[in-house]
Formats: structure tokens, C-alpha cells, sequence
């Protein structure tokens, strides 16, 4: 499943994005692609919700990818060691 | 400008109302990209709405020296400051046996882009301290 996120992820915009996911998790699709080429902000919140992505679809032998992460949000996810987490590409 | 300050009682109202007036803020005190400032001041604030009966108070303000000063003010009870910095000290969210826990970061993050982080007792009340000089 492929999926744009909005550009500045904050706590509301974290919650649409979980609530948008588990449906899809709950339906079995376990392999995810985010596009965030355009994504200029994100914080814990936004990172605990990929986190939480991350670990169901770990369990059904899914994976998390992370498409297009620059700048300063790219700094963020290597500060936070979730590069060692996610397939960035 | 050398003082901000904004009250809020939810997170639609910070982030839809409010934050732009502490962004614009922090525009005008800061020369370079204010990313990780914003970070750390999201952290704050989204820690003190978890915790609070309802309100928050927010204020920024810009020291003769050149240092910013950030305080985070909540009406609710706080948290145990003590035992959760010892864990964190313990246990950083960067180790490999901690990657994975969903929550945990936001002090780990306000700790890494501030030069400060001072809790009141209650854990009601963060003070964010960034030098702005080289």
C-alpha cells in the first residue's frame, strides 16, 4: 500500500494517519510505502504512529518503507536511530 | 519582539489558533531554520495537554543574552519528573532494546535540541532553554 502523508505531520494529522492505516492492517495488507518526499515536519507523535505501523505488519512478515525522507526530517529518524527500523530509500 | 505568550485548552486550538503566533515568534528571534526549536516546543506543549485538567500556557521569551526561554504550564496534577528521567537516563530511546516502544521520545527529543530542560517538582511545568549565539 502506498501512501502520501500530509506535508507537516502533527498530533491530529498523526491520529488520521493511524486511523487510516488500521483499517488496512485489520484487512491483512501487512506491506507499506510512505511517500515522504514532501513531508517537511514530523515529531514523536508522528514517529510512534509509523513505530506502531511498523510493529503490526512486522508480525505478519510485512514491511515499512520510507520513500523520498530528506532534509531535516531525514536528520530526525537518524537522531532517533528508526533508520535502523524502516527500509529508507 | 521578545516575548510570546499563548494559552490553549486542546490541541485543534494550539495547532489550528496558536502556533502560528509562537512560529512567527520564533521567525523573527531566529536566524536559521527554527525545525528542531518547533520540535521540542511541540513536544512540550503536547505533553503538558496529555497531561492537563485543560489548559495550557505557553510563553517564549528572548534574554538580553540571547537565550530563549521556554516554559510549558499545565493545570494538571504532573508526573513522577524523577523515576521517568532516571528511566530515561537508563534506558534512551536509541538503544536497540528501545527502538521499538511507541512512546518515550518527547523528552529524549526536547533534551537533544535544547541546551536545558528543567521540570518543576509536579511535572506540571517544563522550562526549554536554548542559547542563540554561536
Amino acid at each position: 500500500m502506498y501512501i502520501t502523508p500530509s506535508s507537516k505531520i502533527y498530533v491530529d494529522e498523526a491520529t488520521v494517519l493511524r486511523e487510516k492505516i488500521i483499517p488496512y492492517l485489520e484487512k491483512g495488507y501487512k506491506n507499506f510505502t510512505f511517500n515522504f518526499s514532501s513531508v517537511t515536519y514530523i515529531d514523536s507523535s508522528g514517529l510512534a504512529v509509523l513505530i506502531s505501523i511498523y510493529k503490526r505488519a512486522d508480525k505478519t512478515g510485512g514491511e515499512v518503507k520510507i520513500h523520498g525522507i530528506n532534509g531535516k526530517v531525514k536528520q530526525l529518524f537518524e537522531l532517533t536511530r528508526l533508520n535502523k527500523i524502516f527500509i529508507i530509500d | 519582539m521578545t516575548f510570546c505568550n499563548v494559552k490553549f485548552k486542546s490541541i485543534s486550538e494550539y495547532y489550528n489558533n496558536k502556533k502560528t503566533v509562537v512560529d512567527d515568534f520564533l521567525a523573527q528571534v531566529l536566524d536559521r531554520n527554527t525545525f528542531f526549536l518547533e520540535v521540542a516546543i511541540s513536544e512540550a506543549v503536547n505533553n503538558g495537554l496529555y497531561h492537563s485538567f485543560g489548559e495550557v500556557e505557553l510563553t517564549l521569551r528572548l534574554s538580553k543574552s540571547k537565550k530563549l526561554f521556554i516554559r510549558v504550564k499545565d493545570n494538571g496534577t504532573g508526573f513522577d519528573v524523577k523515576h521517568h528521567l532516571h528511566k530515561l537516563k537508563n534506558n534512551t530511546p536509541v538503544q536497540d532494546s528501545e527502538l521499538l516502544k511507541v512512546s518515550g521520545r518527547g523528552i529524549f527529543l526536547m533534551d537533544k535540541f535544547c541546551d536545558q530542560v528543567v521540570y518543576n517538582k509536579a511535572g506540571n511545568e517544563v522550562l526549554l532553554v536554548k542559547r542563540l549565539v554561536c
